[in-house]
C-alpha cells in the first residue's frame, strides 16, 4: 500500500526494557485507525518515532512508500500525550508560530489559525495568553495547534483522555471529518467503545509487539472461540430451554440462562440449531458479535 | 535554518512583550543614564566658569591676556568693569564676582577661591609685568612674544612602554563587571527557556518539527541576540549621556567597546550551551537553581580569578588561564584593556574560544536531545552519558547490518 503510513519491524530499547519489538503496521489512506494497549505497552513510543521524537533502534516508518524524513514529517500533525503549549504565548500567535514551524507562509498561518479557532470554538481567545484559558479550552487549542497546518497525517496520542462528553464529540467529528478528506487517522486510546465506534481498524499492542491488528468488523466477528446467541423456548412450560446443548462438541455455556453460548474448536452452527429446534421453539439465533473489549481481553489473556 | 529563524525570532518578541523584561531593560537604560550624568557631574567637567570684576584701565592689558591664558587653566573668565575698588569690594563680598582685579595691583576674593582662578591671574600679571620690562629694554614686540612662550621642553618616557591608551583599563574594568552580569543574567534565561519548554511540555510538539539542536541554536541566538541589543543600547545611551554631559571620553572608549562586544558574544555563547544542557536536565522551574550551580561556580570563579590577577595581569598565570575558555572572555577583556595582551595572544585565544564552543554545542545538542524529553525527576549527567553511548552502540550496530 503506497497510499498511507507503515511501520516495519520497529524496534527500540531503553536499557534493559524492551518498549517495541519488531512493530509492524498499516493505516491507509483516509483510514481512522485505532491503536490500544495497556499502559507501558509501547504505544507512545511507536508514535514519537513516526513523528521522529524519538529514533527507532532498528525498522523503519514509510510514508506514501517512502522512508519518512523531515520534510514528510512537517506535514504531519500530532498531538502528544504530555500535552503542553506555551503557557504565556498567546492563542492566536502560538497557532500561527506552530503552523510556521511546519513550513506555512505567515500568510497561509494567519489563515489555518483563523480557520481552526472558528472551528473549536476559541475565537474570542485568540488574544488571551493559554494559562489564561480553562482546560477545556486549552484542550481545544491543543487539537487546533495539531491541525493548524492541515496535516496530511495525523498522530494522536490519547486525544480522548480528559475530555468531557461534548469535547469528546467534537472530536471525534473532526476526526471523522479528517478522514473523509483522505487524511489517515492514527490515535491511541483506552476507551475501547469510542475507539470501537470510531475505528475502522486497530492495533492491539502488548510489550512492544502486535498481539491482534485489522479491520474491527473482522476481528469481532473472526476468532478461535465464537459466540451464539440461542434462545429456545419450551412449549410445555413457556419458559427457556436449558441444557438441551449438553453434549455437543465443542459447545459451552457462557452464561446462566441468558443463552449466550461459547463456539471452541470443532462446533458446528448447524448440529446446535438442530439441537435447539429439537428442545423446543428457537426465538433467537444469531452469532454474536465480540466487543472489542473482549477481543482485547482475550487478546492479552492468549 | 528556518526552524532556526523562527524559533529565534519567537524567543526575541516573546520576551520583548514580557513586562519583567521591559521592565528590567527600562531600569537599567535610566541606571546607566543616570551613571554617565553622575560621573559626568562629579569628574568637574568642562571648563570652569568665572566671573571677574575690574576697576581701572590699567586692568584692561591684563584683562586681555587672562582671556588669552584662560584655556591653558581650564577656565572660561569673563569680565565686569566697575567703576571703583569699593563696589569690587562689594561685589566680591556679595559673591556675585568671583574675584575682582583693582587697578592691575590687587587681587581681591572672598576666603578661598576654587580652581586655578588665582593661579590664572597671577600667572597673566606676571608675564604682562615681564613683557612691559622687556619692551621696556628695547626687544622688539615680535620677540617679546617668542620669549614669554619658549618652546616646551621635550618629554622622554622611560619607562616600559605602555601599548594601553590612557582610560582604557578604566573601561576594561567595567566591561568586566558588565561581561560577568550579562553572561550569567542571559545564561540563566536559556536555562529558564529550556526548563520552560520542558515543563510544560511544549518542547515535543517543537521537537516534531525540528531537530533538538534547530531548537537549542535557536534559542541561544534569540536570547543572544536580544542581549547584545541590550548591551549595545545600554552602552551607546551610557556614552551618549556622557558626552551629552561634557565629559570626555577617553580614546581608547570604542576600542574597549568592541572588545567588550566580542568577548561578550563568544563567552555568551560557550556559557550558553552550558545553561542549556542545565536546563534540560531538570524538569521543574525551582529545580534549574541546583544544575546551574557549576555553571555559577565557573562565571563567579572566573570573576575572581580575572580580578585577583589584576595587580599582575602580566603574569604567567594571569596569561594561562587567558587561553583556559571558561575564563578567556574576562580575562582576555582585561588583559587587552591593559595593554598586556599581544595582537596574536588575542588572534589565538579568539580561535581556540571558538573552538571550544563548537565542540561544546555538538555534545551540549547531544545532551539536550538525550535529556529534554526526559519528564520527571531530575536527569543525573550520568544517565545521559550512559543512553548516549547506549545509542552510538546502537548505531554501529546498525551500520554493521
Amino acid at each position: 500500500m503506497s497510499g498511507g503510513l507503515e511501520l516495519r519491524g520497529l524496534c527500540k530499547r531503553y536499557g534493559p526494557v524492551v518498549a517495541l519489538d519488531g512493530l509492524s503496521f498499516e493505516v491507509g489512506e483516509g483510514q481512522v485507525f485505532g491503536f490500544v494497549g495497556a499502559n507501558g505497552a509501547g504505544k507512545t513510543t511507536a508514535m514519537r518515532i513516526v513523528l521522529g521524537v524519538l529514533e527507532a533502534d532498528r525498522g523503519e516508518v514509510f510514508w506514501r512508500g517512502e522512508p519518512v524524513d523531515a520534510g514528510a514529517r512537517r506535514r504531519f500533525g500530532y498531538m502528544p500525550e504530555e500535552r503542553g503549549l506555551y503557557p504565556k504565548m498567546r492563542v492566536g500567535k502560538q497557532l500561527v508560530y506552530f503552523a510556521r514551524l511546519h513550513g506555512f507562509s505567515s500568510g497561509e498561518a494567519a489563515e489555518g489559525t483563523a480557520k481552526w479557532m472558528e472551528r473549536l470554538g476559541v475565537r474570542e481567545r485568540a488574544g488571551d495568553r493559554v494559562e489564561a484559558l480553562s482546560l477545556g479550552n486549552q484542550q481545544r487549542v491543543q487539537l487546533a495547534a495539531a491541525l493548524v497546518h492541515e496535516p496530511e497525517l495525523l498522530v494522536l496520542d490519547e486525544p480522548f483522555s480528559g475530555l468531557d462528553p461534548v469535547g469528546v464529540d467534537d472530536l471525534s467529528g473532526v476526526l471523522l471529518e479528517r478522514s473523509a478528506e483522505g487524511v489517515p487517522v492514527l490515535f491511541s486510546s483506552h476507551q475501547l467503545e469510542l475507539v470501537e465506534r470510531l475505528c475502522e481498524a486497530v492495533a492491539i499492542l502488548d510489550r512492544g509487539s502486535l498481539v491482534a491488528e485489522g479491520p474491527v468488523a473482522e476481528l469481532r466477528s473472526s476468532g478461535s472461540r465464537r459466540l451464539l446467541r440461542v434462545v429456545v423456548r419450551d412449549e410445555g412450560t413457556g419458559e427457556s430451554a436449558t441444557e438441551w446443548e449438553v453434549g455437543l462438541a465443542g459447545v459451552e455455556r457462557a452464561d446462566g440462562s441468558g443463552g449466550l453460548l461459547l463456539l471452541g474448536e470443532g462446533a458446528d452452527e448447524q448440529q446446535v440449531l438442530d439441537r435447539a429446534r429439537a428442545a423446543g421453539r428457537v426465538e433467537h439465533f444469531g452469532i454474536e458479535r465480540r466487543s472489542l473489549a473482549e477481543i482485547f481481553r482475550e487478546a492479552m489473556d492468549g | 535554518m528556518r526552524g532556526v529563524r523562527l524559533i529565534a525570532v519567537r524567543e526575541m518578541t516573546e520576551r520583548l512583550r514580557d513586562r519583567g523584561f521591559i521592565l528590567l531593560t527600562v531600569f537599567t537604560l535610566l541606571l546607566a543614564l543616570g551613571g554617565g550624568v553622575l560621573g559626568a557631574l562629579a569628574g568637574g567637567v568642562g571648563p570652569q566658569e568665572y566671573e571677574v570684576a575690574v576697576v581701572g584701565e590699567e586692568t584692561g592689558p591684563l584683562a586681555a591676556l587672562v582671556e588669552e591664558q584662560a584655556p591653558a587653566f581650564d577656565a572660561e573668565v569673563s569680565f565686569e568693569p566697575l567703576s571703583d575698588a569699593a563696589a569690587a569690594e562689594r561685589a566680591v563680598e556679595g559673591g556675585e564676582v568671583d574675584a575682582a582685579v583693582v587697578d592691575g595691583e590687587r587681587i581681591l576674593v572672598d576666603g578661598l577661591v576654587e580652581g586655578n582662578l588665582e593661579a590664572l591671574l597671577q600667572s597673566s600679571a606676571q608675564d604682562l609685568a615681564a613683557a612691559e620690562t622687556l619692551q621696556e629694554a628695547g626687544v622688539p614686540p615680535g620677540e617679546v612674544e617668542a620669549s614669554l612662550e619658549p618652546d616646551p621642553l621635550a618629554v622622554e618616557d622611560v619607562g616600559a612602554p605602555e601599548a594601553s591608551e590612557p582610560g582604557a583599563s578604566l573601561v576594561a574594568l567595567g566591561g568586566l563587571v558588565l561581561l560577568f552580569l550579562t553572561i550569567y543574567l542571559y545564561g540563566y534565561w536559556i536555562a529558564n527557556g529550556v526548563v520552560e519548554e520542558k515543563s510544560s511540555r511544549v518542547v515535543e510538539i517543537v521537537l516534531s518539527t525540528v531537530r533538538p539542536w534547530q531548537l537549542l541554536a535557536g534559542k541561544i541566538i534569540g536570547i543572544g541576540l536580544l542581549g547584545l541589543g541590550q548591551l549595545v543600547l545600554l552602552g551607546s545611551l551610557g556614552l551618549a549621556a556622557a558626552l551629552v554631559a561634557g565629559f570626555e571620553l577617553p580614546p581608547a572608549t570604542f576600542g574597549a567597546a568592541g572588545a567588550i562586544l566580542l568577548w561578550f558574544i563568544l563567552g555568551f555563547a560557550f556559557y550558553s550551551c552550558l545553561f542549556a544542557v542545565a536546563g534540560s536536565l531538570v524538569s521543574k522551574q525551582e529545580d534549574v537553581q541546583y544544575t546551574q550551580i557549576p555553571l555559577m561556580v565557573l562565571i563567579f570563579g572566573g570573576y575572581g580569578v580575572s580580578f585577583s590577577q589584576l595587580g599582575d595581569l602580566g603574569s604567567v598565570t594571569a596569561q594561562a588561564l587567558s587561553f583556559v575558555p571558561p575564563f578567556t572572555p574576562m580575562l582576555m577583556l582585561l588583559r587587552m584593556g591593559f595593554g598586556e595582551a599581544a595582537a596574536w595572544e588575542v588572534a589565538l585565544a579568539t580561535l581556540l574560544m571558538i573552538l571550544a564552543t563548537a565542540g561544546l554545542v555538538l555534545l551540549a545538542a547531544r545532551i539536550y536531545a538525550g535529556s529534554v524529553l526526559r519528564f520527571g525527576s531530575r536527569v543525573s549527567l550520568g544517565e545521559v552519558w550512559r543512553s548516549l553511548r547506549q545509542d552510538r552502540a546502537k548505531e554501529a550496530e546498525r551500520r554493521e547490518e
